[in-house]
């Protein structure tokens, strides 16, 4: 396949009801009675204020970057790119859990499990390779949540896509 | 057929092979490295030296062996002596002489052992490479320990008062700042690090002068002894550039170095054909514009590659990073963003489990501490880098949603991501 996977969102179809996150709590067996954090955070952004209020629907987890800065800061050697997908996964055997992941990462992704060590969203990895969508894009209502490859987001209208902001703000990341 | 040499083969050394190889398939690429393993992260010595993780895992990368079949590189394990800039040749302790297109000093950095500290006796120790961690390890495995005393206030001398009191050693931390972390943290969060190391047992002792070392402990600038068992040094580290200190391409026109080698934004000395990256290398900090030496892991990397780059002719730049930290000590997680002495107005703020501290100076964050629950931290990092690099201001959509999200102040968000509150 070799595709550079990553899964996009669609802002303005996004309504942010919460379905692709119960989608990855039930696929990833994440409870979020465990106090944890979750690898997909919905938020709604109000900008403005009165008349001119806007709000913006977000589903987010990891961006999958190209050029994932995780990868690098983990001085354990747990994260990589998976040479099929694309996906940025990991092997969290040799975590120690010691945040470098989290602060390299722009859209603070790595989370950590109830024995201290990094867990993430990895695409639905092997429901990708197998041929299925990742969890929280087979659920979405609106089709806001897409698997998309490189090539097919830089198609896209940009202004359509959260790929596009992850994008910008992965290359002002690579000056540090 | 070009003839690359590396120097040193850590993290920086390692990023800068695999660069080389990706680019130049068919040159030669000499590694001189003494340790005959694969790079190993200093970070990690002390989670081994605690018994936390396994001497494999402090490489990384991986053997060095398959390292070196991997990117077909040429392992030279006799020490460099120096390297003759003007003949571009290296030359091992063994008195082997070799010739290169382009050098790369990724030489790393050793723990500090000021000499003006006397140290006598047997249970001093220092943290910096596998060896120290391999021998404080064994020494507390093998030996009574009862009490310590770990010198330096410092992001490892933590861990190592961590690793140390975990085994029931009664332990002391002292440094000659008024407060711990004194490069990264603000008083008040120094203060409030202090409080819940104390309650877990750790006993501090801040604005301590010491003279030297001995069987009985600690001896203190004031005619004080600290009794310990066991004595820890960590009270920094220091360049490795003794095989470029004498290095002259002509006459007066050698490598420049400072506390460090002195690079530009590709990594290139002031000599010809001679690069330098990693903890041995001064880059440039993008908060004061100066030159320092930023020894963080993903710097490292980042140097390596761009040094990579260059030496194969395809220009590329690095313009610097600043310190920034993220630290696991005690239960506690500390996020220490840019240097907290440079001026601005001081702010503090309360969100879900996560304490904040911000300088902000022109509508734009100048350092900050994190204390808590510090999974934003990259957030906040990335938009810092932002403010850095051009003018504009407004905070991302996403960022917005992710700061809100985990539970920041609406305030606070307002005013780091340089909007009207």
């Amino acid at each position: 396949m070799n595709k550079r996977c990553s899964i996009d969102l669609d802002p303005k179809r996004c309504v942010a009801c919460g379905a692709c996150a119960v989608a990855c709590m039930d696929q990833n067996d994440l409870s979020p009675r465990s106090r944890q954090d979750m690898f997909r955070k919905i938020a709604v952004v109000e900008r403005g204020a009165g008349a001119d209020t806007q709000f913006t629907y977000l589903s987010l987890a990891c961006m999958h970057c190209n050029n994932a800065p995780c990868i690098e800061a983990c001085p354990c050697g747990c994260l990589r790119k998976d040479q099929e997908t694309g996906f940025t996964i990991y092997d969290n055997t040799s975590c120690i859990g010691c945040r470098s992941c989290t602060m390299a990462c722009p859209f603070a992704a790595p989370i950590f499990n109830a024995q201290g060590k990094m867990i993430k969203c990895d695409g639905c990895n092997t429901r990708v390779k197998a041929g299925l969508e990742p969890a929280c894009v087979r659920v979405c209502p609106f089709d806001a949540l897409t698997l998309v490859t490189e090539a097919e987001r830089i198609e896209r209208r940009t202004d359509c896509s959260v790929g596009a902001i992850a994008a910008a703000i992965q290359k002002e990341c690579r000056a540090t | 057929m070009k003839q690359y040499a590396i120097v040193g083969f850590g993290c920086a050394g390692y990023h800068a092979a695999k660069r080389l190889r990706q680019l130049c398939p068919e040159d030669k690429i000499h590694i001189y490295e003494r340790t005959e393993r694969g790079g190993a992260n200093p970070m990690l010595t002390t989670y081994y030296a605690g018994g936390k993780i396994g001497f494999e895992q402090m490489f990384p990368f991986g053997d060095m062996g398959h390292i070196c079949r991997e990117f077909r590189l040429e392992l030279h394990s006799q020490p460099v002596v120096r390297v003759e800039a003007a003949d571009r040749k290296v030359v091992t302790a063994s008195g082997e002489s070799c010739q290169y297109h382009k050098i790369l000093i990724a030489t790393g950095a050793s723990a500090l052992r000021p000499a003006f500290l006397r140290v006598e006796g047997r249970g001093v120790f220092l943290m910096r490479t596998v060896q120290d961690a391999e021998m404080l390890r064994a020494y507390v495995q093998a030996n009574r320990v009862d009490t310590a005393a770990v010198i330096g206030a410092s992001m490892v001398g933590i861990k190592v008062a961590e690793l140390l009191q975990s085994r029931g050693i009664k332990t002391t931390l002292l440094d000659a700042a008024d407060r711990i972390f004194p490069l990264a943290a603000y008083p008040e969060t120094a203060q409030e690090i202090a409080q819940a190391l104390e309650t877990q047992g750790l006993r501090l002792r801040m604005g301590v002068r010491i003279s030297g070392v001995n069987t009985e402990g600690v001896l203190l600038a004031d005619g004080g002894v600290l009794p310990a068992d066991l004595v820890c040094l960590c009270i920094g580290t220091q360049a490795n550039v003794e095989i470029v200190s004498n290095t002259q391409v002509v006459e007066g026109q050698g490598v420049k170095l400072r506390r460090g080698i002195v690079v530009n934004t590709r990594m290139e000395t002031s000599a010809a054909g001679i690069y330098a990256a990693g903890d041995c290398c001064e880059g440039r900090n993008l908060q004061t514009g100066e030159n320092m030496i930023i020894g963080l892991w993903a710097n490292a990397a980042a140097q390596g590659q761009c040094a990579g780059s260059n030496m194969a002719g395809q220009p590329e730049e690095y313009y610097g990073s600043f310190p920034h930290n993220i630290t696991r000590f005690f239960g506690m997680t500390f996020v220490g963003l840019g240097d907290p002495s440079l001026p601005g107005t001081y702010r503090t703020f309360c969100g879900d489990d996560v304490k904040a501290g911000v300088v902000l100076s022109d509508r734009k964050i100048v350092s900050m501490n994190l204390l808590g629950r510090c999974m934003i931290s990259g957030v906040l990092k990335s938009i810092l880098v932002k403010q850095l690099g051009r003018e504009t201001r407004a905070l991302s959509t996403t960022q917005q949603g992710l700061m809100e999200q985990a539970g920041l102040p609406r305030e606070f968000i307002a005013l780091v991501g340089g909007m009207e509150p």
